[in-house]
């Protein structure tokens, strides 16, 4: 099948089709090629998918997104901000408020060996998450959600530790706390070491 | 530039494109495409995101390791590794779901249970925002085609006017919600 071009896109609105999820398998395939190559297309499908956010439609039928990261680099690449710290470093958020997290003993991982993090409040309401290095560990993915199990955020790293910076969490209803863990996963996103979340404590 | 071969260092003895992204940042440009297409398939935004990862660590390591030798291979690569990951996913998935079946589990439907979570409302506002201060015709176009997902010639009916001056008056709205924005992504492509 010939490949598409800029006008092909235009001329057939298919970023509207592909953004509606009104577009067969085949077809959604061969616009993606040309997404992966192209910044001018692919920036305006970024937009676009925006836009249908904001206007509180679907995108290919999806109820919601799943968490804010999403939106975040949605942002971060329109507003050609670096991300590097997406990959590198690992990104979240936390209130402004002060928040102690109870440090956690070495927990045994559910592939039989020890893996343990270790979570710190700093002065300026960050928190500090580390942790060790192990063998079958290809990345590791840091989560934080509520009490009640609502996810709140994830980021991965490859890296062993990360600072949760001090800045814009949502609220929380009285009675719910946040939990936090390190899983290791390995280079095919299986975990390999699953310690329990622990709880964040506000000061 | 264009048509013109990549520059070589003359004492490198190798051929090794000048222009070859290196690092994480040279990666990021492709994030949020993938992530898209990760959710198109998946249908859930957490496993697009964690797709997304693994795809771009894949091609981290491909860059370190020197497998790929030219730049323009890069899209390609990212793309065919992001379909392969979905792939693998699906057959995790599936071999997970014929295991909890045997074990006389219903398989959870993450799809939609994970699609309950938040959407960062600050950012949303800053596009409400920007759509706000356009004025009143952009603003139509772009509600009309993003918002209510319809194509050029349908709001031409609604409009009363040609599909050919629909694409250029939403080309041009979409140029000046960017301006608001303060962000100008790629080429200016008047179509």
């Amino acid at each position: 099948m010939k490949d598409l071009t800029c006008q092909d896109v235009h001329d057939q609105d298919l970023i509207v089709c592909y953004l509606t999820g009104e577009m067969s398998e085949p077809e959604a395939e061969r616009l993606e090629k040309h997404f992966i190559g192209c910044v001018s297309c692919a920036a305006e499908l970024e937009r676009g998918a925006e836009l249908r956010l904001a206007h509180g439609s679907r995108l290919f039928g999806l109820k919601k997104l799943s968490g804010l990261s999403m939106m975040d680099n949605l942002w971060t690449l329109a507003a050609a901000a670096a991300a590097v710290a997406a990959l590198a470093v690992g990104i979240a958020s936390l209130s402004a408020e002060a928040r102690r997290v109870s440090t956690p003993d070495a927990v045994r991982a559910s592939a039989g060996s020890p893996f343990s993090f270790d979570a710190r409040g700093l002065s300026g309401g960050e928190i500090l998450v580390s942790w060790s290095r192990i063998d079958d560990a290809a990345i590791y993915r840091i989560e934080v959600i509520r009490s009640d199990g609502e996810p709140v955020l994830t980021s991965e790293t490859t890296n062993t530790r990360v600072e949760i910076k001090a800045g814009a969490l949502p609220p929380l209803p009285a009675g719910v706390s946040l939990l936090i863990r390190v899983r290791a996963l390995n280079a095919l996103g299986q975990s390999v070491a699953e310690p329990a979340f622990q709880r964040l404590v506000a000061e | 530039m264009e048509g013109r071969p990549p520059e070589r260092n003359p004492d490198a003895g190798v051929d090794e494109p000048s222009s070859l992204p290196s690092s994480e940042a040279d990666l990021e440009q492709f994030r949020v495409r993938l992530t898209l297409f990760a959710a198109r398939r998946t249908r859930n935004w957490a496993d697009a995101e964690d797709i997304t990862q693994e795809t771009l660590r894949r091609g981290l390591e491909a860059l370190r390791s020197n497998r790929l030798r030219d730049v323009g291979a890069l899209p390609a690569f990212l793309f065919a590794t992001a379909v392969h990951v979905c792939q693998q996913r699906d057959r995790s998935a599936g071999r997970a779901n014929r295991a909890l079946r045997r074990l006389g589990a219903a398989a959870e439907d993450v799809a939609e249970d994970s699609l309950t979570t938040l959407i960062t409302e600050e950012r949303l506002s800053r596009i409400r925002e920007g759509l706000e201060q356009l004025d009143r015709d952009d603003r139509e176009v772009l509600t009309l085609t993003y918002g209510s997902g319809l194509r050029a010639e349908d709001i031409a009916r609604r409009l009363a006017t040609t599909a050919g001056n629909v694409r250029v008056r939403r080309h041009r709205a979409l140029k000046r919600l960017n301006d608001l924005l303060g962000v100008t992504p790629g080429p200016n492509r008047e179509p």
